[in-house]
């Protein structure tokens, strides 16, 4: 469904060249769930936007269900509206404040003719209640709802366009910690009541261990590790994945009591000047020298369905 | 001993519509050397109680009863100057985004430094504290750091330096607002090893305010659930991750996804949401939502009772409860 | 199983929806004591330079012989000028000769200034950068100078003034409009809008227009007062309204001569000037405690 291939997308800034997205590959079949993860400033956000088409690649391919991202234009870019849409992380940026929830979906109904007038109407009231919301919420301007509903709403519209692939930007992440799990659940259901494919970008390890079919690793604009969600999860062979999973607290003092005590050291490096060699290098513990000079390639490990790109695994 | 005790603390705000109860009667005791962490839903009142402690309460909020001992003096009867030199001098505060709490403009050595002349330490005494304070929190080359703006430094840097100022004056209560919540994780797990040392070596009592169970689960001793204003369970963090004595811990605790289950069904969840502060129901204000009310619940609000190793503001204990399946 | 929704629906919709939108912007204005007292002035203003128009009280340019520089009397309420013309007529004409430059003159900077500010924020490239330099060389002029060097090339009457005016307050309109266009292009809702396929046009208009309105709002208020005070000030520099016709700035011009002995005929119009250009301040005040998010959003 997603076939992405060195995709690479660098900015120009006064500070130099930053390398935001520099060789990213990674493919998802039609119905899984690839989560990413990573650090801020990774280019987690980035590779979503390069999938939706609000950005595009400066090198590398993008494939999503056989439209090339990259020189999409006219009615191809229609169709890929129509397949891959976007949720975004702050439910209420993403909502225009000076129109009322219906207004907002039914606009999305007449832009690509799916629908006017009574049947719009009909088709707001599905979507909302799609997404476990009232129709009385249509009335609503985005200020009078929560964080959840808002949420919902986005959701919502992304559906509207009866989209196969839904990316999935930080969605729970400005949620309160007791709506998260609605939202999740939600998720789930909506995935399998639609047959939809995602790619849901989080920090929260937990969270994307909760959804996620497999789950690939990003540092520096590059993904470091892929694989199965126990495999990455509970079973990390990268260096950085096996520091991200220390650092990450878990919600149970037995585990954290538990725990090594050892800590990454060191700040992550501006993508303007990445380090030479393996980008974790100046981080990693086990770091030799061949590292500091050979970028290891992202290589297929003995135990399946797995990628890491270090020299020492 | 308890350093920093709250006693009944309240709270309001003044709006429109007449003065809103934030912070409803909150006891709550922190011993030398003990983290608690506080949590609890967006508009809890967390802050607040923060805020009250310090004495910086935003315009318009104001403490309308209760104590705040510290060694047993209460900061509420001072005077305002007094008031200043126990803030940052007992009690320093550390907040969620470290650059608002830095002045841009000033090098972060003159701004530690600045801190140590308000409250009587002058000339190279401040200058060798100010280096010191530097070096404690791990940064290294003290006096480079202490020439340089804060935005020339990285967000964990920040928050180091940040911590640095607060811990200048050894103070003996450390509040933390949310202050890892803007860091990346592997920054953040440095920023929390950090604050864990310097509690042992400082016999500091810190009172740490987050989002995250996990963050809890890592450096709290003991954890202070709020919900609507009030505690709803204060309890040791083992017994509260392990056996929640309030139906609002447990369903909380119950919505993270464990990250052991090799299977994964739908995650509980609460639903509805925290009631409105200016119209609290007469009851229990966490009845609405509750998977464990009973028909008393909704008449009387409850007052903290102690279970188990708990103070749980509940009238049901855990044995009457309705099996796990059912408390999302 | 997996096939139920989750059941959160009804449950966290808030118990008391409050009121579907917020009420009118015009009350909205009426609420804020300083906008209503803007409006109250301005009103009254507008009302006497309509009166003025169907000649209610007295013709502003006749000349009564009986009485030159005459005190305000029973006959003529605020008094006569040199000429023995009735003050309370030349003052209403005056406002109406003043409002309508100022009125004419901003529209057409809003129009020209919003739509340039507009289109070059939310287009960006070469039409940005153009526009830009633009509207930097005529910041780069005085503003007064400008006007009075315009009007001396473009020639006399009011409406060469009222261009005047617009000219050089059409940057101040394209900075405005310029300034809140580059953030709403580049807010998550607009980003949404592209991603779901909608054209530049349905963009700008529906989604980035609407949301930049507020600040383009207050800035009119506050330019209307400068236009007037503009006008008042090319009138007394001889170069705006020319005599016989009433207006504030010539009258407040010619009251220098005989103010000392006649002061209502420096009083009256002076004070109609200050009025307007509180008014509107005024009114400008409560456009932009009316349009803050802060309270839209409550
Ligand atoms: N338009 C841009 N111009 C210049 N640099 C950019 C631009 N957009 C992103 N970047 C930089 O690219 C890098 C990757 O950004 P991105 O938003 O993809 O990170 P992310 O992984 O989503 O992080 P976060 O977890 O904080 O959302 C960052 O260093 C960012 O500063
Ligand atoms: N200036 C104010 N006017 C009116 N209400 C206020 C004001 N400041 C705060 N509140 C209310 O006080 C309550 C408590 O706020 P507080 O900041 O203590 O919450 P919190 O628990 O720290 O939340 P968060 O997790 O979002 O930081 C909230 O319901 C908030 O709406
Ligand atoms: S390649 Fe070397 S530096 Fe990079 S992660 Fe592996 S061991 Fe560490
Ligand atoms: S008092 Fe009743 S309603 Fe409140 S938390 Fe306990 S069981 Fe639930
Ligand atoms: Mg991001
Ligand atoms: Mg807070």
């Amino acid at each position: 469904m997603i076939e992405v291939t060195e995709a690479a997308r660098h900015y120009r800034t006064s500070d130099g060249v930053v390398r935001a997205v520099d060789g990213v590959s990674f493919v998802v079949a039609e119905g899984e769930t690839l989560g990413l993860v990573g650090e801020s400033g990774c280019g987690k956000s980035t590779t979503a936007k390069l999938l939706v088409a609000l950005e595009r690649p400066t090198a590398g391919t993008i494939l999503v269900d056989g439209i090339d991202v990259a020189t999409a234009r006219g009615a191809e870019l229609r169709r890929l509206r129509r397949t891959i849409q976007l949720v975004f992380q702050d439910p209420y940026a993403s909502l225009n404040p000076r129109r009322r929830i219906a207004a907002t979906l039914a606009e999305v109904l007449a832009v690509h003719d799916l629908a006017r007038g009574a049947a719009a109407t009909r088709r707001v009231g599905e979507l909302l209640e799609m997404v476990g919301l009232p129709a009385s919420v249509g009335e609503r301007y985005p200020h009078q709802l929560s964080g959840g509903q808002r949420q919902r709403v986005g959701i919502a519209r992304a559906l509207a366009v009866e989209p196969r692939v839904l990316v999935l930007d930080e969605p729970v992440s400005a949620l309160d910690v007791s709506v998260r799990a609605e939202v999740m659940n939600l998720l789930v259901s909506l995935r399998a009541s639609l047959g939809l494919t995602y790619l849901f970008i989080s920090h929260d390890l937990g969270m994307v261990r909760h959804l996620c079919d497999r789950i690939a690793v990003m540092y520096l604009g590059k993904v470091v590790e892929a694989g199965g969600w126990r495999q990455v999860s509970d079973d990390p062979l990268h260096p950085y994945t096996r520091s991200l999973h220390d650092a990450v607290p878990v919600a149970d003092p037995t585990v954290e009591s538990g725990r090594s005590g050892r800590t990454l050291t060191g700040e992550v490096p501006d993508p303007a000047a990445p380090p030479p060699g393996c980008r974790f290098h100046p981080r990693c513990p086990i770091a030799e020298d061949r590292c500091r000079t050979t970028e290891p390639p992202l290589l297929a490990q003995p135990d399946g369905d797995r990628l890491v790109a270090c020299h020492l695994v | 001993m308890s350093v920093l005790e709250i006693v009944d603390l309240h709270a309001v705000v003044a709006t429109d519509g007449g003065e809103l109860p934030v912070v409803r009667g909150i006891s709550l005791s922190i011993d030398a050397g003990e983290i608690v962490g506080l949590v609890g839903e967006s508009g809890s009142g967390k802050s607040f109680t923060a805020l009250s402690v310090l004495g910086l309460l935003p315009d318009g909020a104001r403490v309308s009863g209760g104590r705040i001992l510290v060694d047993g003096e209460d900061l509420l009867s001072l005077r305002a100057a007094e008031r200043r030199t126990r803030r940052g001098g007992t009690v320093a505060m550390i907040y969620q985004d470290p650059m608002t709490a830095l002045n841009p403009l000033m090098t972060v050595g003159a701004q530690i430094a600045e801190g140590l002349r308000a409250h009587g330490v002058d000339g190279a005494e401040a200058k060798k504290r100010t280096l010191a304070a530097i070096e404690e929190v791990g940064l290294p080359r003290p006096e480079r750091i202490a020439r340089s703006y804060p935005h020339r430094l990285s967000g964990g840097q920040r928050q180091r330096v940040v911590i640095a100022s607060a811990l200048a004056l050894r103070p003996k209560v450390l509040i933390a607002d949310e202050p890892t919540t803007a860091l990346d994780v592997t920054i953040q797990q440095q920023i929390l090893a950090l604050v864990d040392e310097l509690r042992v070596a400082h016999d500091l009592a810190v009172l740490w305010i987050t989002h995250d169970l996990g963050v809890v689960a890592r450096i709290a001793n003991r954890v202070a659930v709020m919900y609507a204003g009030r505690i709803a369970e204060a309890a040791p963090t083992r017994s509260l991750f392990a056996a929640p004595q309030h139906p609002y811990s447990a369903a909380l605790l119950a919505s993270i996804p464990s990250p052991t289950d090799t299977v994964r069904g739908p995650l509980p969840q609460i639903g509805g949401a925290p009631p409105d502060l200016t119209a609290l129901p007469p009851g229990c204000p966490f009845e609405p939502r509750c998977a464990q009310r009973e028909p008393g619940c909704a008449a009387t609000e409850p007052d903290p009772v102690h279970r188990g190793d708990a103070d749980t503001a509940c009238f049901v204990p855990r044995e009457r409860w309705t099996t796990a399946e059912e408390a999302g | 199983m997996t096939q139920e929704m989750p059941p959160a629906a009804a449950a966290v919709v808030p118990a008391a929806p409050r009121t579907a939108g917020q009420p009118s912007l015009p009350r909205r204005i009426l609420a804020d004591r300083n906008g209503l007292i803007g409006v109250v002035l301005i009103g009254a203003l507008a009302l006497i330079a309509l009166a003025s128009l169907v000649h209610l009280g007295q013709d502003p340019l006749a000349q009564h012989q009986s009485g030159q520089l005459a005190g305000p009397s029973g006959a003529h309420w605020l008094g006569t000028d040199q000429f023995g013309r009735d003050i309370a007529a030349r003052v209403a004409a005056g406002i109406f000769a003043s409002l309508r430059v100022a009125l004419v003159s901003v529209a057409l900077a809003t129009v020209i200034g919003g739509l340039l500010g507009v289109l070059s924020g939310f287009a960006g490239g070469i039409l940005d950068a153009v526009v830009g330099r633009l509207t930097d060389v005529l910041f780069a002029f005085p503003a007064t100078l400008l006007a009075l060097a315009l009007v001396a090339a473009l020639g006399h009457g009011w409406f060469n003034t009222a261009v005047a005016i617009a000219v050089v307050y059409t940057p101040i309109f394209v900075r405005v409009a310029r300034g809140p266009v580059l953030t709403v292009r580049e807010s998550e809702y607009v980003r949404a809008g592209r991603v779901l396929g909608f054209s530049r046009s349905r963009l700008l208009f529906r989604h980035v227009l609407p949301n930049v309105s507020a600040p383009i709002a207050v800035q009119v208020a506050l330019a209307l007062s400068w236009a007037i005070l503009t006008e008042a000030g090319l009138s007394f520099l001889g170069l705006g309204t020319q005599p016989p016709n009433p207006s504030l700035g010539l009258m407040v011009a010619d009251s220098r001569n005989f103010f000392p002995d006649a002061w209502w005929t420096l009083l009256f119009p002076a004070l109609a000037v200050v009025v307007a250009v509180v008014g509107l301040n005024l009114i400008g005040d409560g456009l932009r405690n009316a349009l803050d998010p802060r309270t839209v959003r409550r």
